[in-house]
Order: C-alpha cells, then sequence, then structure tokens
C-alpha cells in the first residue's frame, strides 16, 4: 500500500513538473487514435449499408408482401437456372425484420411500430457479367410477385471506393501520429529523468531494485497513453452519436448505421492502443539511464 | 569478503585503468588503496559496485562473483555495499532525515523500521541535533557524515570510500576517520581509496598501493610511501 502511494506520488509530481510536455504528449495521442476510431467507425457505417452490394450483387428483388410461397419458389427456380445470374440470396421476411431490428437497435420505438409482415421478402442477385445487369434487372422486374428489382445506385459503388481510400490515406496520417506521439513521449520520460537524476544516481547506488525506479517513469507514460486513448474515446462515441441521429430510413444513406457496440469495441482497441503507446515510449526513454 | 584475481579493466580497447590485479581482503578489515590521480583506485571501487563490470580476472565479493552478475542482481549487490564519495551525492531538495531514510525507502523498507533506524544512525554519526537540515546549510564534513549514514543505515557487509576527505579540512578530517573506524568496529569491511597520506600514516591499516593500473605494494599496517 505504502509502495503503491510512493509510486502514485512520484508519478504525479513528475508529470506535473513537464506540464507542457505531458499535454503535447497526450494531444498527439488523442489526435493520432482519434483519426483512427474515426475512421474505423465510419468505415463500418458505410460497411452496414453497402453490405448487399458486395460480392458482385448488383441489384435486389424485392417481392411483394402479399407474394405466395409458389411465387417465391418459382422465381428461385427461375433465378438458379438462369445461365446470366451467378449467385441470387434470399433474405426471408424473418431475416429482413432481424436486419432491420438490428439497424435500429438504437431507435426502439422505430422497431416497435414495424410490424414483421410488412417487410417484403427479396433476393440479392450477382449477375454472371455486371454488363448485363439492367438487362436481367428488367427481365425479373416483371415476374409474378414481384414488387420491383433495383440496381445499386452508382454514387453507392463510388461511395464504398471512397471509403477505401480514405481509410487507407486517414490510416497512415495515424500512424505517423502514432509515431509522432511516440517521440513526444520519449522525450518527455527522457526530460523526466533527466530532472531526476540525481534521485535516480542514488537510488541505484543503495541498491533500489531496477522496476523500483522505473516504476513511476513507466506510469508517467502510461498516464498519458491512457489519457490521450480516453479523450479518443469520448470523440469516437461523439462520433457514433452524430451519426445516429442522421435520418437513415430513407434516401441514399438508408440502411446506414453504427451501434454504441461498434464503438465500444474501438474504444477498447484505442484505449489499449494508447497504454501500449505509453508503455513504449516509457521504455524507450529509459533505455539510457538504465544502463547506468 | 573481497577477492581480485588477476583483474583487468582497459577503456576503448587501449586506455589500460588496471592490470592483472590480485588481493584478497578479509571480512572487518580497513584497507587503504592509494596511489596518485588516475593510477585506478576509483577504477577498483567502481568495479566493486558493479557500476562498471571488468574486462577480463574475477572479482568475488561476499562469494559471488559479481564479474557474472546478471544486471537484475547488481541491486542485491549494492545493498551489500554502502558507498561514500568525495562530492557526497547528497539530494539537495531533501533534509538530512530524508536523504537517510530515502535510502531505506528506495529499498522497500517498512516505515516503522526506517522511523526506528534512522535517528539511530544520525546519532552514531553525531547528527542527530541537525536533522530537519539542508544539506547546503551544514558544512562539507557534515554533509559527508550524512552520506556515511545514508552508506551504513542498511548495515552493509562492506562500506567503499572514494576520497570521502578530499573536501575537508584536517581537523574535520579526523572526525571522519573515527567515524569510518567506529563502523570498522562494528565489523563492517571498509575499503578506502585516497591519496591523504597522514591519514595512511596516522592509521597504520592495511595499504594497497596502485600506480598506473599495476598493484606496485600489499602491506599490513603500513603507511602512505614506502621510503616515508
Amino acid at each position: 500500500m505504502r509502495r503503491l502511494a510512493y509510486f502514485a506520488r512520484e508519478t504525479l509530481i513528475s508529470l506535473r513538473r513537464n506540464l507542457l510536455m505531458t499535454l503535447a504528449g497526450i494531444l498527439t495521442v488523442t489526435v493520432s487514435l482519434l483519426l483512427l476510431g474515426g475512421i474505423l467507425l465510419f468505415q463500418q457505417w458505410v460497411d452496414h449499408g453497402t453490405d448487399k452490394w458486395k460480392h458482385g450483387v448488383e441489384f435486389e428483388i424485392y417481392m411483394k408482401t402479399d407474394a405466395t410461397q409458389q411465387q417465391i419458389a418459382a422465381l428461385r427456380s427461375q433465378l438458379n437456372d438462369d445461365r446470366q445470374v451467378k449467385s441470387a440470396n434470399y433474405i426471408s421476411k424473418e431475416q429482413a425484420y432481424s436486419d432491420f431490428k438490428r439497424i435500429f437497435k438504437d431507435k426502439p420505438d422505430l422497431v416497435s411500430s414495424v410490424d414483421p409482415s410488412a417487410l417484403p421478402a427479396s433476393f440479392r442477385v450477382a449477375p454472371t457479367q455486371v454488363k448485363q445487369t439492367t438487362a436481367l434487372r428488367d427481365k425479373y422486374n416483371t415476374r409474378p410477385g414481384v414488387d420491383e428489382a433495383i440496381t445499386a445506385d452508382k454514387a453507392i459503388k463510388q461511395l464504398i471506393d471512397i471509403t477505401n481510400f480514405l481509410r487507407y490515406m486517414f490510416i497512415a496520417i495515424s500512424l505517423i501520429l502514432i509515431a509522432s506521439s511516440l517521440f513526444l513521449i520519449v522525450n518527455t520520460i527522457r526530460l523526466a529523468t533527466f530532472a531526476r537524476r540525481r534521485e535516480i544516481e542514488v537510488m541505484k547506488l543503495v541498491g533500489a531494485s531496477n522496476w523500483f525506479v522505473r516504476i513511476p517513469f513507466m506510469a508517467e507514460g502510461l498516464v498519458q497513453g491512457a489519457v490521450g486513448a480516453g479523450l479518443a474515446v469520448s470523440g469516437v462515441f461523439a462520433l457514433q452519436y452524430l451519426l445516429s441521429q442522421l435520418d437513415t430510413t430513407k434516401g441514399f444513406f438508408q440502411g446506414f448505421f453504427v451501434t454504441t457496440g461498434n464503438a465500444g469495441t474501438i474504444s477498447i482497441g484505442l484505449l489499449l492502443g494508447g497504454a501500449v503507446i505509453g508503455a513504449i515510449g516509457a521504455g524507450v526513454g529509459l533505455r539510457r539511464f538504465l544502463n547506468v | 569478503m573481497i577477492r581480485f584475481e588477476g583483474v583487468t579493466k582497459t577503456y576503448k580497447g587501449d586506455v589500460v585503468a588496471l592490470r592483472d590485479v590480485s588481493f584478497d581482503i578479509s571480512k572487518g578489515e580497513f584497507v587503504f588503496v592509494v596511489g596518485p590521480s588516475g593510477s585506478g583506485k576509483s577504477t577498483a571501487l567502481r568495479l566493486l559496485l558493479r557500476e562498471e563490470n571488468s574486462t577480463s580476472g574475477r572479482i568475488i565479493v561476499a562469494g559471488r562473483d559479481i564479474s557474472r552478475l546478471s544486471s537484475w542482481k547488481i541491486p542485491q549487490l549494492r545493498r551489500n555495499v554502502g558507498c561514500v564519495f568525495q562530492d557526497y551525492k547528497l539530494l539537495p531538495n531533501k533534509t538530512v532525515y530524508e536523504n537517510v531514510a530515502f535510502a531505506q525507502e528506495v529499498i522497500g523498507r517498512p516505515r516503522h523500521v526506517i522511523d526506528a533506524q534512522v535517528p539511530q544512525i544520525l546519532d552514531l554519526v553525531g547528527l542527530s541535533r541537525k536533522t530537519t537540515r539542508f544539506p547546503t546549510e551544514l558544512s562539507g564534513g557534515e554533509q559527508q557524515r550524512v552520506s556515511i549514514a545514508r552508506a551504513f543505515v542498511n548495515r552493509p557487509l562492506i562500506l567503499l570510500a572514494d576520497e570521502p576527505t578530499g573536501n575537508v579540512d584536517p581537523a574535520t578530517t579526523v572526525g571522519i576517520m573515527r567515524l569510518l573506524d567506529r563502523i570498522n568496529r562494528t565489523g563492517t569491511t571498509i575499503v578506502m581509496a585516497t591519496h591523504d597520506q597522514r591519514i595512511v600514516d596516522a592509521m597504520r591499516r592495511r595499504v594497497i598501493e596502485l600506480d598506473h593500473g599495476t598493484m606496485v605494494r600489499d602491506q599490513a599496517r603500513g603507511v602512505y610511501g614506502v621510503g616515508s
């Protein structure tokens, strides 16, 4: 207990002594992790909305809500026999409803207002060749029981490309920032060890164990990393809140969503990342004096 | 207690600080290591603390070959080897009491042990009335007493002193040597590097003389210079 109090006191004193450097370290950690977390969250938001357009799916066939089982079975066998169709995935009413519940998990009153039978069953169709898409859509648009066949918006495809590009760019930027936050923490710890070099010298001479000397500085690095990550986490949750406020029940962004659970998973990663950055920074910053 | 077996220490390959030095110091001895500046006295003490490692040869301290000690065991060695320096190495922002207590705190001694032992040791070195002073408010001799108290408070088997009287006047020197002698009488082995001829001649203890890294003399009850 007494020893814990000692470490806590030493860490705080050291953090205060280098206040500006400490703040610089914390803020760089925050910015780098916020960029990383933000783009991951945004990516999931887009992924959830564009998931059905992956794996070559070019159009969806929505059945009428009152389509009979025979009509559905007939359409399924037609699709399976069609040489121009590579694959066709059937999404039943029940599946549509559970997807709907998942998407609007954060809006329970919307979910309760929707009757499961009001949602249409559908097929997600991937043509063998993309250029046949329009012809295929028109061909199936008029089959019995079909309400409407819808091709993916061109903009959706572009959005997927842009998001992928943004993701790589943001990850690259955040990696550079993570490196600079590492350097800042290394530097802060170096300054801290320099400020306390006499005490460290005496501690080593009277036989304090290496860990006893190290822990306050490691804690200092950890605190910087963790506080920075904490700030980034609140930023990620703020972004999640903003995204969930968008009306995604209709229009271009229909079906785009991220849950607080997604933000939570990312946040755990960010906190771990922050702690690792802090610990590595402190470890490197300490290396020089430890060999004395 | 301490044994050097053919110890050689070279720096950067060609500067020889110690060359094939061998000696044996028993428990409770008081040994002077003498020689001019650059003769290798300080190097020998630094090797004993494992601040540096020897280039070749063996150094046995309390039955352990410390030249093979892995780095995480060095603290254990240093708890058994106290040391005192010419420049005291006191912490200026701590009081006399805190400076001595610090040596116990950082090796994890419980508070009640510290509170019992620090006043006792400060009494031994004759500073029990100056416990709340800061080092800058003390004379050189008093500061050296604090540093001796700090080195001795953990009851090491060996006390190393590197020119402990180098910065104090002759009258104070006598007091410091009396103190070291008292500590020696408790059974603590003392190795003291010095080039203060009067002390060595007055104390008449064992003398190991180094010259340019080579041991040129090892004499029981010796004096500083052979001819004097």
